[in-house]
């Protein structure tokens, strides 16, 4: 079944005309053969009922006046009928044949036992090889007697037969004619079906769409044809379409792509540019003020010699000039140099915290294996004097080792616990806990302390240069976080931050377990004027 | 029935005590085969014995009343002055041999069908003769005598007789 399902159309269709003719033509020869048997048997009844009938009343009278050999005479007179085996007459009742005429072909055949039996007459009754009738024989109202005809059904079963012969050998003819009408018709039929095929073939093997197929006719097909052509249509223009938008596309990103990397370009120049001007001013800004701290440092002895001086001079003004003088002297030219001199400390650090970010992006990066936990200890030793100082207890898990700029992971530590140290509630013992998960790909290190914690507008602030938050009680540069969001971003990580006010904040931050040594990249990336 | 005792008589072997009944059943027979001319048709056809009739009382009453052509048989036996104006069929007994002409004349007159079994009764004009020949009983038909009598024998019953006398009065084959 398999084999024929995989089969072309015309080969089906050839198989299925064929047979079904085949099958047309068997089952009328075999209705036809059984027609016929039954019909001949129904003839061969009839002609043996009109012989019997005039047998029958030819015989009546010899039976009647008991003349047996005139009897015999009419009976022998029927072995001119061919297929008559035997024709016996009966009295009434009789065990004996009255009379009796068997052809030669076959041995006489005796009725007595039937005839005594009172079956019932007029009836033809059949046997596989023969018929046998039986008829009344009457005259004038009575019944005289039976005659039984036995008949040979050897010439119906010829008849059958020569039927039979010219049917097997019609059919193969039949069969044949059938096979080539058949082939030509699904030939016919299935030509536009595999011409189709073959185009969707083509189609889907070339994504050629503009090819068409070829409708031969107006029937399903024809209409399959115009379908599939139609959809062709539109499979095209939407190709086309496509193609057009693709085009497009490229061309967009290209342009986008060129412009991004021009941008990108600028951006990195005007970053180079910044990093540079952000070290010049910060350097080149430190020699004036150092001038200005020096000049003023020259004006307060400078005022120290005017003081001297003026002491002696003093002792001739009246009591009034000389006490408003004093106050000049002693007390407001001072708390000006005073405020000059802070100022300018002032401004030095932050000039500072300016060149350290900016040398950040300029320094090269030295990567090697760091053990953080000796790392993070030595840190804690360098701030012992600060901690000490606010009562903290600092306690460190085990930590892992990693592949980072050593220089840059001790600033990163130093500046998260010297914060955690420097917002501790002074109301209540420090805490301050540090430990480190592994999640997959990198390390997240964790600096929780108890502290005053930082609101939650200010928790996006905290990471901005010069800011320091809501609170101002305390002394830095205002660079920190800052510097460590920038260090971490160097080393591939990035910094996050939980908190609660009242309760304490929780620093942490990402270290790749496997650094991307892209220094241009990560030169881009950690551009101070970015954050 | 009738034909088993005819054909039981017509070939047993008493045929001492039956004879006259096979020759009364072949009478009534006869009576199946003849046509009569329209006039002569009545209610019932009319067995007439004339003589001393071989015919037993038995083998009379056997045939008495049974029907031919749907009609009914009646038995008439007649003294010699009665007319034969009613017989359909006329039983000659041999003893009337004398005068057979003159009662073949008046009765062929009258459309009957003369019968006897008196010798060579056909060969003198009568219709049927009824012939023993082989220890059976037999008949001989003389055509020209039942044309006289304007009656027609039909030819299933001339199939069987012994022999037919035409009307040169020759017997045919």
């Amino acid at each position: 079944m398999t084999s024929f399902r995989n089969n072309s159309i015309a080969r089906k269709l050839t198989f299925i005309i064929t047979i079904t003719a085949i099958i047309v033509l068997t089952i009328c020869s075999i209705v036809l053969v059984v027609s016929q048997f039954y019909s001949s048997r129904e003839a061969i009844a009839h002609e043996l009922n009109s012989i019997a009938g005039v047998s029958a009343f030819a015989v009546a009278p010899a039976m009647l006046f008991g003349d047996n050999l005139a009897a015999q005479k009419i009976l022998q007179a029927l072995e001119t009928q061919p297929d008559l085996l035997a024709a016996e007459l009966y009295l009434n009742n009789a065990g004996v044949p009255f009379a009796r005429f068997t052809s030669d072909k076959k041995a006489g055949v005796v009725f007595a036992q039937q005839n005594i039996n009172q079956e019932l007459c007029r009836r033809a009754v059949f046997t596989r090889q023969q018929v046998i009738l039986c008829i009344p024989v009457e005259m004038d109202g009575d019944i005289l007697g039976r005659l039984y005809l036995q008949a040979d059904l050897l010439r119906l079963y010829k008849e059958l037969g020569r039927l039979l012969a010219i049917f097997s050998g019609v059919l193969p003819v039949v069969g044949l004619l059938a096979f080539l009408t058949a082939h030509r018709l699904g030939t016919i039929l299935a030509r536009p079906v595999r011409h189709l095929a073959n185009i969707a073939i083509a189609i889907s093997h070339d994504e050629n769409y503009a090819l068409r197929a070829k409708k031969y006719a107006n029937d399903e097909v024809g209409q399959l044809t115009e379908s599939f052509n139609a959809m062709l249509e539109q499979i095209q223009l939407r190709d086309e379409m496509l193609n057009a938008h693709s085009r497009k596309l490229e061309q967009l990103v290209e342009q986008r792509t060129r412009s991004l990397s021009e941008t990108v370009q600028q951006l990195s120049e005007s970053n180079e540019e910044l990093k540079d001007f952000s070290y010049i001013v910060s350097h080149d800004l430190r020699a004036p003020m150092i001038n200005v701290q020096g000049f003023v440092n020259e004006l307060g002895l400078s005022l120290k010699d005017l003081r001297h001086n003026l002491d002696t001079v003093m002792e001739l003004m009246p009591e009034h000039k000389k006490t408003e003088l004093l106050d000049i002297l002693d007390e407001d030219i001072p708390a000006s140099t005073r405020f000059i001199t802070g100022g300018i400390a002032k401004m030095n650090q932050l000039l500072g915290g300016i060149l350290k970010i900016s040398r950040l992006g300029r320094q090269e990066l030295n990567i090697s294996a760091v053990d953080t936990q000796r790392l993070v200890n030595d840190d804690i030793v360098a701030i012992k004097y600060q901690s000490d100082r606010a009562k903290a207890e600092i306690q460190v898990q085990a930590l892992p080792q990693v592949q980072a700029d050593p220089y840059l992971l001790t600033q990163i530590f130093a500046n998260l616990l010297s914060n955690a140290i420097k917002y501790l509630d002074p109301k209540r013992p420090g805490k301050i806990e540090i430990w480190a998960e592994d999640q997959d790909n990198y390390f997240r290190f964790f600096v929780k302390d108890n502290g005053l914690g930082i609101s939650e507008k200010d928790q996006k602030k905290v990471f901005e240069m010069f800011r320091r938050g809501s609170n101002h009680s305390v002394e830095g540069e205002g660079v920190g976080l800052n510097y460590v969001k920038s260090a971490i971003k160097r080393l591939g990580g990035t910094i996050a931050v939980e908190s609660t006010v009242g309760h304490g904040s929780t620093f942490s931050f990402t270290l790749p377990k496997e650094i991307d040594a892209n220094p241009e990249l990560q030169a881009t990336s950690t551009n101070p004027g970015q954050v | 029935m009738l034909s088993a005792v005819i054909a039981g008589s017509a070939s047993a072997d008493d045929k001492e005590i039956h004879e006259d009944e096979v020759k009364a059943a072949f009478v009534y027979n006869f009576a199946k085969f003849v046509e009569w001319p329209a006039d002569k048709i009545s209610e019932s056809i009319n067995l007439c014995i004339l003589g001393e009739s071989p015919l037993g009382f038995s083998a009379l009453k056997a045939i008495d009343g049974r029907t031919a052509q749907e009609k009914q048989l009646v038995i008439k036996l007649l003294n010699k002055s009665d007319e034969l104006k009613d017989c359909h069929i006329v039983f000659i007994a041999a003893s009337e041999r004398n005068k057979v002409a003159q009662l073949l004349k008046s009765a062929h007159q009258q459309h009957a069908l003369t019968v006897s079994d008196m010798d060579r009764f056909a060969e003198m004009g009568g219709a049927i003769g009824l012939v023993k020949t082989d220890e059976k009983i037999r008949f001989a038909i003389n055509l020209l005598a039942a044309q006289e009598a304007g009656l027609v024998i039909s030819s299933r019953l001339l199939s069987l007789t012994l022999v037919v006398y035409d009307e040169n009065n020759r017997p045919t084959p």
